[in-house]
């Protein structure tokens, strides 16, 4: 168990910077998601911790031990990757004891680590399987187990679940979850997937151009986006932004853009509406509907409704929740609290 | 696969059958004249039923041989060909590891440097390699026959190309299970590419069993010679006599050793075909 700091750590390939300092602590115990969009420098950080990359300036500390200089396996860590990278010539026994073996660990003490884990993981009957013969489900329970075998200091995860269809990544990531809050083990979790980071994490950071633009709580950060671009990232769909010439009421000193939640927008009759346009299209959810409004300024804006879907061209009003415009100024920060 | 019925069916079979009994006539040929007598083979029309001196022939061959016992020139043909073989393997395996996985200042020199041997096989280079050797005292020796050719190219770049389609995270993974880069090569690279090098042993031991141009030039003496040139040693010069069914013998002799190889390595050969995962 430890804690993780990361102090202006930046990373540089030859003269391209991709990360621009960033700072983190993670507490004791914590899951901190790291979600951005490809390119963001967010493998690129986790691989850092790691000690798979170099790291060009900064300073990374697990455990209060600054670890730049160590190699991967003396940084009491375990990585989990996105392809899994299982020894394909091994049995699932021996892939989760491999890094024990190379440790020297004696024999029944790698057996009982094995054994709690494969329990855990529900891996039992499998053990003696090759990688091939299984489920991508179970290859990602063999790829946790052999992290938590090692029972390191964190556990750090590469994307895990991209490799998995829909409907296994919805549960092994509440599996991840479960497993990582029962182990208390602190973690770094890397995604491009906003879901993954809203659902999984204590705290979330969110990465665009080698930048941490914010760090905090999931709810926070959905409902206080620091920029526009945390704004436009987290929730599905997106955050509407908007000319603050349509809603002047809103728009304080400053403010060269407004975000509203689709949910926070609620369908009323066109007749003075406070915004209003034309029902571009809709996609029924199920639960809910999606209606796309075309304002007059030819911008859209998604309305989370709970109807059933429009007919294309109808006109439409909106009203808006009180006390949930966002308001973002020229640089693309938050200017005040609206 | 195409299935094919009927008429097409039976002229699949047809032409099958008569390709495999072009190739196999001058072995079956081969092996008539080598349990025949002398005089049989002579007189014409040569005889396409084996006669019963089979046992007399090959003894004769395996114990004395035209100018050396085939049993010698099987025992040098095998040492130069294993030498050969598992040389090869050894220094491509160890050298496309080097290229792959280590960043070092004239990394891609060296491969250039090693592809470039590719344009140059023994006999290019023959009359230099041969005054090396001459001058290391390797003339009529084991290391004499390997040394020269042990190296290749070809076997480097196959393993090259093999260790590129191994994920990078595959190395890393065992970075972080602590495995330095020799205990990688061991536990994961090894064991990973067993199947390429059963494939490859099997063409390299045949490529290498095959040497002719190399041992007629740095063997002198009958008790070094291998067996693939020593066939030919055994022909005759000038008005001496062939003792064509004990030289068929030794050729039949000559055959086993690859046929063995390929025989019982074909189900590794398969089995790397099917594994495709990495």
């Amino acid at each position: 168990m430890a804690t993780i700091r990361l102090d202006a750590v930046r990373k540089s390939y030859g003269k391209t910077q991709v990360i621009h300092g960033v700072d983190l602590d993670v507490a004791d115990g914590e899951l901190i998601v790291i979600v951005g969009p490809s390119g963001c420098g967010k493998s690129t950080l986790l691989r850092m911790v790691a000690g798979l990359e170099t790291v060009t300036a900064g300073e990374i500390s697990i455990g209060g031990r600054v670890v730049n200089a160590l190699e991967p396996r003396e940084r009491d860590i375990a990585m989990v990757f996105q392809n899994y990278a299982l020894y394909p010539h091994m049995s699932v026994r021996k892939n989760l004891a491999y890094g024990l073996k190379i440790a020297k660990m004696p024999g029944d003490e790698i057996e009982r680590r094995v054994q709690k884990a494969a329990t855990m993981l529900q891996l039992g009957d499998y053990l003696d399987r090759k990688p091939r013969q299984l489920s991508g489900g179970q290859r990602q329970r063999v790829a946790m187990g052999r992290a938590i075998v090692r029972e390191p200091a964190a556990f750090l995860f590469d994307e895990p679940l991209s490799n998995l269809d829909a409907k296994l990544r919805v549960q092994m990531r509440m599996e991840i979850k479960a497993l990582q809050r029962e182990l208390g083990v602190t973690s770094l979790y890397v995604t491009h997937d906003q879901v993954e980071a809203m659902t999984m994490a204590d705290r979330v950071v969110v990465m665009n151009g080698g930048i941490a633009e914010q760090i905090g709580p999931p709810l926070e950060v959905y409902r206080n986006p620091a920029s526009l671009f945390v704004a436009g990232f987290i929730g599905s769909p997106p955050m509407n932004f908007l000319a603050p010439s349509l809603l002047p009421d809103f728009a304080g000193a400053g403010a060269t853009t407004l975000g509203i939640r689709p949910e926070h927008l609620t369908l009323v009759s066109a007749e003075g509406a406070p915004l209003s346009g034309r029902v571009a299209f809709c996609e029924a959810l199920g639960a809910d509907t999606l209606v796309h409004v075309r304002m007059n300024d030819d911008s859209i804006l998604v309305v989370r409704s709970e109807g059933d879907p429009l007919e294309t061209g109808a006109p439409v009003g909106m009203a808006v929740e009180p006390g949930t415009v966002v308001t973002f100024g020229a640089d693309g920060r938050r200017t005040m609290l609206a | 696969m195409v299935e094919k019925r009927g008429w097409g069916m039976v002229l699949t079979h047809l032409v099958l059958i008569l390709g495999i009994a072009l190739v196999c006539f001058p072995i079956w040929f081969a092996f008539v004249a080598s349990t025949v007598t002398q005089a049989d083979i002579v007189r014409p029309p040569m005889p396409l039923i084996p006669g019963p001196h089979l046992v007399e022939n090959y003894a004769k061959a395996w114990n004395e041989g035209v100018n050396a016992p085939v049993s010698t020139m099987l025992f040098n043909s095998s040492v130069m060909a294993l030498g050969i073989t598992f040389g090869k393997l050894a220094i491509s395996i160890l050298s496309a590891f080097a290229i792959v996985y280590f960043r070092f200042p004239g990394r891609t020199l060296c491969f250039w440097l090693i592809f470039l041997t590719l344009m140059l096989p023994v006999e290019v280079r023959i009359v230099p390699t041969y005054e090396i050797a001459a001058k290391l005292n390797m003339l009529n020796s084991y290391p004499g026959l390997i040394l020269p050719l042990i190296a290749s190219a070809t076997a480097t770049f196959l393993f090259r190309q093999l260790f590129m389609t191994i994920p990078d995270e595959m190395v890393e993974a065992a970075r972080i299970d602590g495995a330095g880069p020799m205990r990688f090569f061991w536990d994961i690279l090894l064991p990973m590419s067993r199947t390429n090098i059963a494939a490859l042993f099997v063409i390299l031991f045949i490529y290498s069993w095959n040497q002719y141009l190399w041992p007629l030039l740095i063997t002198t003496e009958p008790k070094m010679n291998t067996i693939v040139m020593g066939i030919k040693q055994m022909f005759p010069s000038g008005d001496d006599w062939a003792d064509w069914p004990v030289i068929m013998a030794t050729a039949m002799l000559a055959m086993l050793p690859p046929v063995a190889v390929v025989v019982f390595m074909q189900r590794l050969f398969v089995k790397g075909l099917i594994e495709s995962e990495k």
